[in-house]
């Protein structure tokens, strides 16, 4: 930079700066009061952008949220598609109904196993499982 | 950082205020860089602020240029000159001369309204490149980072920037 540039450059900054100090009040109140509502907005970021910074909290959470969703997608209706049975109702009452003790001189009575073969199961027919039970018993 | 705000703000809205030519336009294009630069790099340490702060600024400045240009392809489009339509509307519509701001009459006004004028009919990225050379003081690395340009596109620049108000205000020099 010569003298001469730097003279010339001077100049120009000092009547840049010099305009600054001429600016109207309304204006000056104007630009303080975006200084204030600027330095307000620290820490006032928006909440999908303290995901980003708060990896370490999120993270797992996710990860859990995200294997939770998939056992619910995948494993249960898997599980539910092997075993049909075990999630039938009127198969469980079935069961129950042989499994309770208090039933158990129905369990050891033949004709009840020839009459449990012969019915088809249905929810109609449980309670005249259960009658059938009741009188046997 | 209120510090540092405060420091700029009068230079930065003088920055905006020859890009827009409009002093509405460069109180927004203030605040919405200071707001940024709060909200985004409070955090980081303050001799980056400054080239981080006009970064910003000549981002908003630029954003605001291509919606002008847009509007006032849309405004050309839908105001087509009829054969009734009088020149005096047309000198209505005219912005307003830059270099008329009430605060640039106090003294030496007639150089302070020619430099206004050379700096606000420069482009752009020269008027920018000067501006944060000469007057904020950036060296030729951090003007490139606010700018997002390279070191030489700085140099050119700054030297056509230059040789423009060297021109412009030649009857000022001794």
């Amino acid at each position: 930079m010569t003298i001469d540039e730097k003279t010339f450059t001077e100049r120009i900054k000092t009547k840049l700066t010099d305009s600054t100090n001429d600016i109207d009040a309304d204006t000056q109140l104007r630009l303080h009061a975006i200084r204030r509502k600027a330095l307000q907005q620290s820490g006032k970021q928006a909440w999908w952008k303290n995901i980003g910074s708060n990896t370490k909290v999120w993270a797992p959470l996710a990860g859990v949220a995200f294997c939770s969703v998939m056992a619910v997608m995948f494993i249960l209706p898997a599980q539910q598609a092997t075993n049909p049975a075990a999630v039938s109702g009127e198969y469980t009452a079935m069961f129950e109904l042989v499994e309770s003790p208090e039933d158990f001189d129905a369990v050891t009575d033949p004709d009840f196993y020839l009459w449990l073969d012969e019915t088809k199961p249905s929810p109609n027919n449980l309670n005249s499982m259960n009658e059938a039970t009741s009188r046997t018993a | 950082m209120e510090a540092f705000l405060a420091e700029i703000e009068r230079r930065a809205f003088r920055m905006a205020q020859l890009a827009t030519g409009n002093r509405d336009d460069a109180l927004d294009i203030v605040q919405d860089a200071m707001i940024k630069l709060v909200q985004k790099y409070s955090d980081h340490p303050p001799s980056s602020w400054k080239p981080l702060f006009y970064s910003i600024l000549e981002s908003r400045i630029m954003d605001w240029h291509r919606r002008q240009t847009v509007r006032n392809r849309f405004r050309s489009w839908l105001d087509k000159p009829s054969d009734d339509e009088d020149t005096e509307d047309r000198l209505e519509q005219h912005p307003a001369d830059i270099s008329s701001f009430p605060d640039i009459q106090l003294q030496d006004a007639e150089f302070m309204a020619h430099l206004n004028q050379a700096l606000s009919e420069m482009p752009l990225r020269q008027q920018q490149v000067f501006l944060l050379r000469i007057w904020e003081g950036l060296d030729i690395s951090d003007t490139a980072k606010a700018m997002q340009c390279s070191e030489s596109s700085v140099k050119t620049h700054y030297s056509r920037a230059l040789e423009k108000l060297r021109i412009a205000l030649k009857e000022f020099q001794p």
